[in-house]
């Protein structure tokens, strides 16, 4: 069930190559989220919640 | 849902339903977060596909008075101009490199059953049906090599749903996956070199000029873009992101939940 709540979809490169931008979660609450693909050990941060 | 990057990376777009039910076209400011609307049309879906390679209109498919159909949005004014004018839904479209051209996938039929792949100009005219491999089948492109010279297409001519590409030189295709697989091709590599295609055994890798594949392992239909040359991301189910090394062949997977290293 969790794996399914928390489905990462929709991942899209930055035209610098160095962010990944991506949706997390279902359809009636997905976030946007951000990841530094130069550094991706570290969190994602999260630009838009609560999306659909 | 797609996600479009603006050309300076400043702004991220995106459609949203902001509780109407209906989906409109929002902007997000990469630096603070902040939203904003760019369509907000009566009744109507809005969705971006891509930028002009130029940056200055975006294209996207709007159902405003009609059916899902392309226009060019001016992400500063939300003016939309409409370029096609079909009775069926646009399924997908594409900017050449350049952006003198778009490659999209229309059907101008009485068959429902159908969709075939059209080119036109940027700003709409001169348009040709590019491919039709079957009446009565689905032909879709859905990328458009960097070297201009080949584009991605899905089709189910033969029951299935096979990925390769139509070479504009020659106006020959050429199927990566056999007949029987279920597959959609994704994006090229940014050298035109390789190409993304999900199968049913996950994202693979194939090679334009031999067509060999490399596989890297189960990952969600469209969860795998191009890093550059030699690196693909992509998403699992767990929910994790991987960075996939075409030199080294290895994979290394991030947590999205506490984004800590797991490989």
């Amino acid at each position: 069930m969790k794996k399914t709540m928390q489905a990462i979809q929709t991942l899209t490169v930055s035209p610098s190559g160095h962010r990944v931008a991506f949706l997390k979660g279902q359809p009636e609450s997905l976030s946007l989220n951000l990841l530094d693909v130069m550094n991706p050990q570290r969190p994602p941060v999260e630009l838009w919640a609560n999306l659909r | 849902m797609a996600i479009v990057w603006s050309p300076d990376a400043r702004s991220i777009y995106m459609a949203r339903d902001d509780g109407n039910w209906f989906h409109d076209i929002w902007r997000v400011d990469v630096a603070t977060g902040e939203t904003t609307a760019i369509t907000d049309y009566f009744h109507t879906n809005t969705y971006p596909i891509m930028f002009h390679p130029e940056g200055e209109d975006m294209l996207c498919v709007s159902d405003l008075r009609g059916e899902l159909n392309l226009r060019l949005l001016n992400p500063e004014t939300g003016h939309m101009r409409k370029i096609t004018d079909y009775a069926t839904p646009i399924k997908s479209a594409v900017y050449s490199p350049d952006g003198g051209q778009i490659a999209y996938t229309a059907n101008a039929t009485d068959n429902q059953h159908n969709s075939d792949m059209y080119i036109m100009n940027g700003d709409g005219f001169n348009k040709r049906r590019e491919l039709s491999t079957l009446a009565g089948a689905f032909d879709i492109v859905r990328a458009w090599s960097s070297s201009g010279r080949f584009l991605a297409v899905d089709s189910n001519f033969e029951g299935g749903w096979r990925s390769g590409i139509y070479d504009l030189r020659t106006a020959t295709l050429k199927w990566f996956t056999p007949a029987w697989e279920k597959a959609q091709a994704l994006e090229f590599s940014p050298d035109s070199k390789n190409l993304l295609i999900h199968t049913e055994n996950g994202v693979t890798i194939y090679e334009i000029r031999s067509g060999r594949s490399f596989p890297i392992g189960d990952v969600m239909a469209d969860g795998a873009v191009w890093l550059d040359n030699n690196q693909i991301v992509f998403t699992t189910a767990q929910p994790q992101i991987g960075i996939y090394s075409m030199k080294t062949h290895r994979v290394e997977l991030f947590n999205m939940e506490s984004a800590s290293k797991d490989h």
